[in-house]
């Protein structure tokens, strides 16, 4: 059976790449035009990967942050507000962070023993594979824990409505934290177990199920992904029109 | 008798990551409802309140991975993020508080009260980042103001309104007395918690 029949993706090395590209230039960027740019690259990533539905929300949040920065932008400019400022530095640190952010999500569809490999492949200490899976893994189930024990609470009336929540922090805080952080470390100590038994080690060589290969393909998509944020920084920079802006 | 290992395994480290996440997850989802405070009210309080409740996820994970590597990747778990997030520097400043922490901690593992210190320059890492930007970097800062679509004049006033908050003397030290503050206060609910809760659910 070929397991990568139905795998569209492309290899995990590619988004690692992109995803550190993505934050150098995201960081370098200066223009609005080029965070857009930025921004219409990862996507378009996402558009590739079939997931469409998936990109247009995406675009939907990097408009409403762009409309806050320009809202709250305006307000700086007429009350010098450091709430305003604030919000507006908040807004543009999330559109800055979603370029690597939408690197992140698609590695993280990866599945984790090609992940490992793939990593394992680029000579990186087990560590930082091993933890980098575990990162890349991590949030779908806090999100999964937290509206569980929520859920829990609020049927012993603990956090129920904006009202009974404010007067009562410290308690809903406790009630909700302490099972989350020992529901956290269940997880751990239960992942720790299944990737030994899957022969996950500091030691020894890591194989995957999945063929991990960096294809063609897939060397096309990291230099054209390189080369958009390369071209990007370039005109924001000026350095087409021969000398810096 | 039994052989302690001096340096993390993998269950550590998979306990170290996910706990440094929620700490980070708490750090983060605090800042946002700070935003409509004052400034220096919003920093003090978007350090005081992850470093108090994070004194628990913290004292716990160094209790039950009390070994080489589990501070470094305390630390390092925050650098990551700000990488993410667009700020090397931060990251850079985090990585080397997470070796510095380790350091600390030679001679001190198992001891209660040694694992403080790690956590404690971790804070004091949190509390003085934009500080030290605002002191080292002020140009690039100004700079990252204009690309966000302000004007110079206003990118430079905004700037020396923000660096004279972080900068004030006054300020600095109430900020590092309430880091201090406070993750003496989030260590020691850690430790009286570990008793109370973590050890009687079996996880300690």
């Amino acid at each position: 059976m070929n397991v990568q029949a139905n795998h569209t993706s492309l290899d995990s090395r590619v988004y690692l790449f992109l995803l550190l590209a993505g934050a150098v230039a995201g960081m370098y960027a200066r223009s609005e035009a080029a965070m857009l740019a930025l921004f219409v690259v990862a996507v378009a990533f996402h558009v590739l990967d079939r997931r469409i539905g998936k990109a247009l929300q995406y675009a939907f949040g990097y408009l409403f942050l762009w409309g806050i920065t320009e809202a709250t932008l305006a307000w700086v400019s007429a009350t010098a507000s450091g709430m305003a400022l604030s919000l507006s530095n908040m807004s543009m640190s999330g559109r800055r962070a979603m370029v690597p952010l939408l690197f992140a999500l698609l590695l993280a569809k990866t599945p984790v023993g090609s992940l490992m490999a793939a990593l394992n492949n680029m000579r990186l200490p087990k560590a930082i594979s091993i933890g980098t899976a575990t990162m890349m893994r991590f949030f779908p189930t806090l999100a999964q824990e937290y509206r569980s024990i929520r859920n829990a609470q609020k049927f012993r009336g603990v956090g129920v409505g904006f009202w009974n929540t404010l007067f009562h922090l410290p308690r809903v805080f406790s009630c909700l934290l302490i099972p989350l952080i020992i529901r956290i470390t269940k997880i751990a100590e239960e992942l720790s177990a299944s990737v030994t038994v899957r022969g996950v080690r500091f030691c020894g060589e890591v194989t995957s199920f999945r063929p991990v290969r960096f294809t063609k393909r897939d060397m096309a998509f990291l230099v054209c992904g390189m080369a958009a944020f390369v071209m990007i920084l370039s005109f924001d920079y000026g350095l087409w029109r021969g000398g810096a802006a | 008798m039994r052989n302690e290992r001096k340096f993390m395994g993998l269950k550590d480290l998979i306990l170290s990551v996910l706990l440094s996440l929620l700490m980070l997850v708490i750090a983060v989802a605090v800042v946002v409802p700070l935003a409509v405070l004052d400034i220096l009210m919003a920093s003090i309080l978007s350090l005081m309140i992850p470093a108090t409740v994070c004194g628990m996820i913290y004292v716990l994970m160094t209790t039950k991975a009390p070994r080489i590597g589990t501070y470094f990747t305390f630390s390092f778990v925050f650098g990551a993020f700000y990488v993410i997030s667009g700020s090397v520097t931060t990251a850079i400043l985090f990585c080397i508080t997470g070796i510095i922490g380790e350091l600390t901690m030679i001679g001190g593992r198992g001891k209660k009260w040694r694992a403080f210190v790690p956590y404690l320059l971790h804070w004091l890492t949190y509390t003085y980042a934009a500080t030290i930007q605002f002191l080292f970097m002020r140009d690039a800062v100004v700079q990252t103001y204009i690309s966000m679509g302000m004007d110079e004049a206003t990118a430079l006033s905004t700037v020396d309104m923000y660096g004279a908050i972080y900068t004030a003397p006054a300020n600095m030290l109430l900020c590092g007395v309430c880091a201090v503050a406070a993750s003496l206060l989030g260590y020691f609910i850690g430790v009286k918690l570990l008793r109370k809760h973590f050890a009687a659910a079996g996880v300690a």
